[in-house]
Parts: C-alpha cells; structure tokens; sequence
C-alpha cells in the first residue's frame, strides 16, 4: 500500500470512477487517492485519459456534451458532483497546458478572480497581487508595471501569471494539467521549483507526459493506460520497482 | 525493343514536368492577377465617376442642408440626410442588443440540437433575403397590418429584419473565435458560464463585433428597397425647433414618413421633374457613398482602437 497515504490524509480521493463520453469509456474504474500537501503526478501516453480525470476532479469535463459517470470522487470528503461546480472551481484550482492569461494588465488578471467573488478593496487588491505574483515566482520580473498587458509576457511568464491567478483565488487543491508543454526548458524548471513549493499550501495535481518531470516534482505518481490506472504509488518507488509489466514497459520507453 | 529508345528517361520527363508545372504557375498567376486588376478598375471607375459627378454639390453646404425643392432647381437634400443617419440609429437601438442576445444564446449556450440547425438556418436564409421582399412584408405588416403608416418606426423595423440576421452571424463568429482556453480560464476561476461569456468572451470578441455592427450600419444606411414601402417616399419640411412629437415637421417624431438619401435617388429618377434632376441625384450618390465609406473607415480605426485599449491598459 502507499506509504504516504498513511502519512498524509488523502484530500482527494477517486472512488470507483467510471466515466463515459458517449459510447467511449475514456475512465475505467478509477480509485486512486491524492495526499493532502503533497504534489500526485499523473503519467501515460496520450488519450490514457490522464487528462480527463484531471478535469473531471473540477468538473471542467461537465463541459463536453454526452459525458456520465458512476463511482465518485471527493474532495476534502464532501462529493464534487454534489455541489455546485463554481463553488467547487473555488476550492479547486486549474493551470492549463497553454498559458491562458486574459487579455488585460498582469494586475488585472491576478485580482480578476477575487474581484468577481468578493468585495475586495484595493489595498487588499495590491496586497493580493503581490503575494500572489511572488508566490508564482514572478513578482520580481513584473513589479514595475503592473498595469501591463499580459499578453506582452513571454510564455514562461504568462504561465507563471496564470498560476498566480489561480492562486490568488486560496484554492486548497491546485490542478496542473501539462502546465509546462508549451514552455522552454529554463521556464520549465521555474514552473517544476513552484510545484514543490506550492505545495506546501495546496495539494498539487499534475499531469505530465515528461517522466522526468514527473521524478523531480512528484511525492505520488499514477501511471494510466487506455483509461485504466495500471499502477500508483510513492514515486521513486514506482520508477524504481515498478509492479506491473506495463508500468515497467513505459517507464523504460518500450511503448508508449 | 526499337520502342524503348522513344520512351524518354526518367530525368527528361522530370524536367519536362517541372517546365509545365512552372509555365501553369505563371498562367495561373498571371489570369489571378487580371482578375483583380479587372475588379480594381471597375470599382475604381464607379467610384471616381459618382464622386466626379457629384463632388460640385459634395461640398455645397446648402445642398447639404436645404430641403429638395418639387419642381425648381437647387433643392437640397438636410432632411434626406437627416432620415438616413435617425434611421440608422434607431435600427442598430433596435437591431444590436437583439442580434447580441440571439449571438451569445447560440454561440454559447444552445445545444447541439434540431431546434437549434433550424434557427441556425433561418437566420442563413434571412439574411439572403431580398431587401424588396423585407421591403414588401414591412408594407403589409407595419405600415398597415400595425396601422403605423409610412413612418420611420416602420422603416427601421424593416431594416431591423434586414440587420438582425447579418449582425447575429456577425457576433456568433465573433465570440466563436475566442479561444477555447479563455473560457476555460474563466470557468477555472469559478466565474459562471454568464460571468464569463460577459467579462471574458464579450471584451474579446468586441473589436471584431465593432467592426462588424459598423459595417453593417454601412450596409443599413445604404438600403432603399426595404425603405420604400416602409419609411416612405416623402421627406416632409423638418422644424428642429419643434418637439411636438405628433408634429409630421418634428424631426425625432417616428411616426412621420422619412425618406432616405438612397430612397431619394430612386425617387427622382423615376419620376422627379426638376430640372437640376442629373446634379441633384449625382450630389446625393456622392454623400450616400462617402457616409458609407466613413463607415467603412470608421469600422477599421474602431476595431483596432478597441483592441489596443483593451490589451494596452
């Protein structure tokens, strides 16, 4: 059994999930549970349904037409098909795989979260936005000019921006779904420091396609193929002594 | 085998091929350019001969301001003028926040479904409608069904139908070409799907929604057929000192007939008398076209002003 999930409470757990688009069962029985403070990686080849199951823990697959599900998936115990989905997007964060900043100043983009849910004011606003930004890493870069249009920022930048948005909002679980793919490598390892450190305020939930990655930033790792979780586990300990032939097949580049 | 030394090698056939295959890029280019050079000068030669024939009363500030006259010649074409731009702005009233409502419902929130095909293509099928037959179903409809005469309420109601189903598909592809990834972003951030598609998608969406209610405001300021059996063929005297509005003299009274500029053209030349007839229809022409090539500007420099505010702040 995984020795962290005795260690850390699991703060999203995956119970049973079946989920189907139309006739494709894109998820087949699904359990799996994230530790609470700790960063869970989500590897496999494309279309493992990695990335469904990422949006299914917001709910932002509800957005596709013909999707249904049985088994369930809970985040702090309470069912995320139970509430409302904005009120969950609140406690659950998102960071795409393209940067995805909107087309206003850095500022802007960090308080426009905030500013729509709460009546904030703007010392708190300028607050906000700086421990937000410096939490992403990006304070120091953008300080200057807040009121700069985000579109203007490099990739690695935007990325970082959009982090800060997301973080801007407290969420408690903060979901990453490829957040680096479109980014070079230098930005890449920025963006892998801020998972670590993120994740001593929220649990973390990436989904990479990089095994490197998927080493250096993960305290748990699940590894799916073809909508099924072949196998999860204390990272090192799924790379190092994989159980599953499959595991070990992807793992050592034979497929995938 | 006296055949194969007829046959050509590979390398002569290749070369021959890439010969051919270079002469049709020149012919091709060549009829291309042509084309577009024909089109060029039509259009150049419509448009330099209106504004050639009509640049004398272009610039004459009485034409521009006097009313016509019924049978001496100097008679101006104010209320024309006047009628075109009140039409104008009642139609986009009417016409925008409908066209927005139906754009964002089928862009963002009908479902993939028979009702929705069907009232796609209704609004396809609208808008290829005949101006005359829009036109026609004002007279019947507004001007004596609704008992409101020939009136500007009629006529900007008909170019409402006229309008709506342009600015719908306008607006649709406008929102529809925002990225995914911003809606994604908004409903990431718990913003509801009306929260987004108000602050995230609409802001996006709106230099290309600009340019497009411009454009079509040129297309609406431009129209006679539907006019002329809505909006009437009449311009009465305009008083803009008087707001009585049951006065027929009351500029902003919208049950008064109001004849257009475009109206006005067709109308004296099929059967106006005056005896300037030829410089009066040629000045209006002119005005009508330069409006409309305002718009046309107006619709760039507005979209890209939008643009750069909404990004450079």
């Amino acid at each position: 059994m995984d020795t962290i999930d005795e260690e850390a409470a699991a703060k999203v757990a995956v119970d049973h999930l079946d989920l189907w688009y139309g006739d494709f069962q894109a998820l087949k029985d699904i359990s799996l549970t994230m530790p609470e403070g700790k960063v869970t990686a989500m590897i496999g080849p494309s279309g493992c349904g990695k990335s469904t199951l990422l949006r299914t823990l917001n709910r932002m697959c509800d957005l596709a037409e013909a999707v249904r599900h049985e088994g369930s998936v809970t985040v702090d115990g309470t069912d995320v098909f139970g509430v409302d989905p904005n009120e969950l997007r609140l406690k659950v964060g998102m960071v795409f795989q393209h940067p995805n900043p909107f087309p206003m100043s850095i500022k802007d983009n960090v308080c426009y979260g905030p500013r729509r849910h709460a009546e904030v004011s703007h010392a708190d606003l300028d607050e906000l936005t700086e421990t937000s930004l410096r939490r992403a890493g990006l304070w120091d870069e953008v300080k200057d000019d807040l009121s700069h249009d985000a579109l203007g920022l490099s990739g690695g930048q935007q990325q970082r921006l959009c982090i800060a948005r997301a973080i801007a909002m407290g969420p408690e679980v903060l979901l990453m779904d490829e957040p680096t793919s479109a980014l070079d490598p230098i930005s890449t390892g920025m963006v892998e420091e801020l998972m670590r450190e993120l994740s001593r305020d929220h649990t973390v939930i990436v989904v990479t396609h990089n095994m490197q990655q998927a080493t250096r930033v993960s305290d748990k790792c699940a590894f799916f193929l073809l909508g099924e979780l072949v196998e999860a586990g204390p990272t090192p300990e799924l790379f190092a002594h994989p159980k599953d032939k499959r595991t070990e097949d992807y793992l050592t580049g034979r497929f995938g | 085998m006296a055949d194969v030394t007829s046959v050509p090698s590979q390398a002569v056939r290749a070369a021959r091929h890439a010969r051919r295959i270079a002469a049709q890029d020149r012919f091709a280019t060549g009829v291309l350019t042509a084309i577009v050079g024909l089109v060029l000068a039509v259009l150049v030669a419509i448009v330099g001969y209106i504004l050639v024939n009509g640049a004398g009363k272009l610039f004459d500030v009485s034409f521009l301001t006097s009313k016509p006259e019924q049978f001496r010649a100097g008679g101006g074409i104010g209320p024309e003028l006047f009628n075109s731009f009140y039409l104008l702005v009642l139609t986009l009233v009417i016409s925008v926040p409908v066209s927005l409502g139906a754009a964002v419902f089928l862009a963002e929130y009908a479902p993939d479904n028979a009702a929705t095909t069907v009232a796609k293509t209704a609004i396809e099928t609208l808008s290829s409608l005949p101006s005359i037959v829009v036109g026609l179903f004002g007279f019947l409809f507004f001007v004596l069904q609704c008992g409101w005469g020939f009136s500007i309420l009629s006529g900007s109601l008909a170019l409402t139908m006229f309008n709506i189903p342009i600015l719908v598909r306008t607006i649709q592809q406008a929102l529809e070409a925002v990225p995914r990834t911003q809606r994604d972003a908004g409903l990431a951030l718990g913003l509801t799907k009306w929260e987004t598609t108000i602050h995230v998608l609409l802001p996006a969406a709106m230099p290309a929604i600009v340019t497009g209610v411009v454009l079509s405001a040129g297309r609406v300021f431009g129209e006679a057929a539907a006019l002329i059996y809505t909006a009437g063929q009449s311009a009465p005297a305009l008083d803009f000192l008087n707001f009585d509005l049951t006065s027929a003299s009351c500029p902003w009274n919208v049950f008064r007939p109001a004849e257009t500029l475009a109206v006005h053209i067709w109308k004296i030349n099929s059967e106006g008398v005056v005896p300037d007839l030829e410089a009066v229809s040629n000045g209006t022409a002119a005005v009508l076209m330069v409006c409309i090539l305002a718009f046309n500007l107006l619709a760039r420099w507005a979209g890209k002003a939008i643009a750069r505010r909404l990004t450079a702040e």
